[in-house]
């Protein structure tokens, strides 16, 4: 065919190192938001308090190295390390988890109203948690909603699945039903409730992070960890899958073993995610659509980045819902939503969202 | 070197076969697989790069029962144009020609033919000029051309072609069916199924015959395009000559039968 001879395109930067100048600029903005947040609350506490705190904490947690930079009031030092930091951690470490979910399952889907709860994992959650403070069962909240969300995920993926295949629409349609009837199931139980524990209902399906500290850090980081290796490890083969089932496996994909791992791992990590902070949502919707109009479709880049907007988006929104109203705080779900749903809607008029 | 054996395979879908019987060989060589809509040439692409698992007989690929290879080894010995692609969100022509090396990457590390792979590819068919353009904004005639780059980046031996000129203008689809022949000239082995009678003739080393999932005549264009084979399947009458140019059969339908049974069947 005609010779038209030309570079263009090939001196663009490989996909690695795009995604390490992506990760190391976003890494930074999370540590810097992190820090940021911490200055928030009924307590004046400076960046530079903040930041030295934090640096003592670190280096002091290496053995045989040591750091005194921070000189001024020991209270300081407590709220932040057993207060403040604690919560803004799980808010990051949430973030990370729902926009690395989301980010796979609107690949998974092709779908761009999937979010990380599409298999029915946030409602699964919230019959747990709503169960154990209703019926005042001798079972921690976050327990009964971890096992609550992988028990639905399980059932929608069963349901699903004929004779080995699992066709996509029909995990979708399952997943809405499911969704839909277990709903109906929280209503009932919030109806027979008495007004307490109805409130306490109430404000864990809200999403917050409310009293989080590290014993949630360190049941929360262990899967989240594990989930998002195993999905940056196949973020290739979902970039493939992209093209469709049959396509992809004429380009070398197992089409059943990717799929499984995927959903089974997107449900892990978001059901780590609800069960500590309860269901806060458009997270795992909004960010990785924003985040791929930046970077491009490729999910080796889009997880990671995502993920670490994510525990940006979270962490903000967190320090607007600690910092918006006096005496108290609103639910972070509120602010998620609200910050959320016109960004949303002004993307969906204004940029190009990109065709599914 | 058989690339590419099928032996007796039948394929049934929904209880109906589709295939029946049918047993094909391809060496080095363009072999086109035609016939009316619905015979089951898409069905026989499918079996041969292991999408569908014949319920008889075998596909042998490279000397292996192909339903016994991985995907990932299939796709290192297949290459499968499809008709049309759904490719979802907005990727780059380059990155939709790079997932052709798939099968040979390894996770996170990289491929070194990588960048040659997909560079020389794109300038085989053309689409350089447009690399970072999106998917979505380029024509279907185009995007056809996209495919096949990214068939060639993938480098296996043999290429499966489905009905590779259906979205192309009369100028294009010759132009893509003599960079295929020039494939195949330097060594590689395809298999296309074409709706075409004469391009198919005139491009192809052997055809394939199929009529309602069985292989009614096999060989060369001219012994398998007879007025007397093309009337029986076709089920319309026909002339058959040799082209003035070509020299290849050039068919030419005369009408319908009378019992209009020209047979249009979906599902191909």
């Amino acid at each position: 065919m005609a010779g038209h001879e030309t570079t263009v395109g090939y001196a663009k930067a490989s996909v690695r190192s795009r995604t390490f100048l992506w990760c190391a600029s976003l890494s930074v903005a999370l540590v810097a938001s992190v820090v940021t947040a911490s200055t928030v609350g009924a307590v004046d506490i400076s960046y530079a308090s903040v930041a030295s705190i934090v640096a003592d904490a670190v280096v002091n947690a290496v053995p045989y190295l040591s750091s005194d930079l921070y000189t001024g009031p020991e209270a300081h030092r407590t709220i932040i390390m057993n207060v403040r930091l604690p919560r803004v951690v799980v808010g990051a470490v949430v973030g990370f988890a729902l926009s690395a979910a989301g980010a796979v399952m609107q690949g998974f889907f092709r779908n761009p109203m999937a979010d990380p709860s599409i298999v029915g994992v946030s409602s699964g959650a919230a019959v747990g948690a709503v169960a154990v403070i209703v019926f005042a069962l001798p079972v921690g909240v976050g327990t009964a909603a971890f096992v609550g969300a992988l028990a639905t995920a399980a059932t929608v993926y069963s349901i699903a699945t004929k004779n080995g295949r699992t066709g996509v629409a029909t995990l979708l349609l399952a997943g809405v039903a499911v969704q839909t009837f277990l709903s109906a199931v929280v209503s009932y139980m919030m109806y027979i409730s008495d007004d307490q524990s109805l409130r306490s209902a109430v404000y864990w399906m809200m999403g917050n992070m409310l009293y989080k500290g590290w014993s949630d850090v360190v049941a929360l980081v262990p899967p989240v960890a594990v989930g998002f290796v195993v999905l940056v490890y196949y973020a290739r083969d979902l970039n493939v899958l992209l093209l469709g089932e049959e396509e992809a496996r004429t380009l070398g994909v197992e089409p059943r073993r990717t799929k499984l791992v995927l959903l089974a791992v997107s449900s892990l990590v978001t059901a780590a995610a609800v069960s500590v902070a309860g269901v806060i949502g458009f997270v795992g919707l909004v960010v990785p659509h924003a985040v791929r109009l930046v970077v491009g479709p490729d999910h080796r880049i889009l997880v990671p980045t995502s993920s670490l907007a994510g525990g940006i988006f979270l962490v903000s929104a967190d320090a607007i819902a600690r910092s918006t109203v006096t005496g108290g705080e609103l639910p972070v779900g509120i602010v998620t939503a609200l910050v959320g749903v016109p960004f949303f809607l002004y993307l969906l008029r204004d940029r190009k969202v990109h065709e599914l | 070197m058989t690339r590419v054996r099928v032996d007796g395979v039948g394929v049934k879908l929904a209880g109906e076969y589709v295939l029946e019987d049918v047993t094909a060989t391809a060496q080095d060589g363009f072999v086109g697989v035609v016939g009316p809509n619905g015979a089951g040439k898409t069905t026989l692409l499918r079996t041969i790069n292991g999408v569908l698992d014949p319920d008889e007989g075998t596909a042998y690929v490279g000397g292996d029962d192909v339903t016994s290879l991985s995907s990932r080894e299939t796709a290192r010995r297949v290459a499968t144009l499809p008709q049309e692609t759904d490719v979802s969100f907005d990727f780059t022509v380059e990155e939709v020609v790079r997932m052709g090396r798939h099968p040979h990457a390894s996770r996170f590390g990289g491929d070194a033919d990588e960048k040659r792979a997909v560079r020389e590819s794109m300038q085989r068919v053309d689409v350089a000029r447009f690399a970072d353009r999106s998917v979505h904004e380029i024509s279907g005639g185009e995007r056809q051309r996209v495919l096949l780059a990214r068939c060639l980046a993938q480098d296996a031996p043999l290429l499966l072609l489905d009905e590779p000129t259906a979205s192309l203008d009369v100028a294009r689809a010759v132009e893509t069916l003599s960079l295929v022949r020039s494939l195949v000239d330097e060594g590689r082995t395809v298999v296309a199924a074409i709706h075409d009678l004469d391009l198919a003739a005139r491009f192809c080393d052997e055809l394939v015959l199929l009529d309602d999932g069985e292989a009614v005549s096999s060989g060369s264009p001219e012994g398998v395009l007879t007025e007397t084979n093309v009337e029986a399947v076709f089920g319309a009458p026909v002339r058959v000559d040799e082209h003035p140019v070509t020299g290849a059969p050039q068919v030419t339908v005369l009408g319908t039968t009378a019992d209009g049974g020209s047979p249009n069947r979906d599902g191909d």
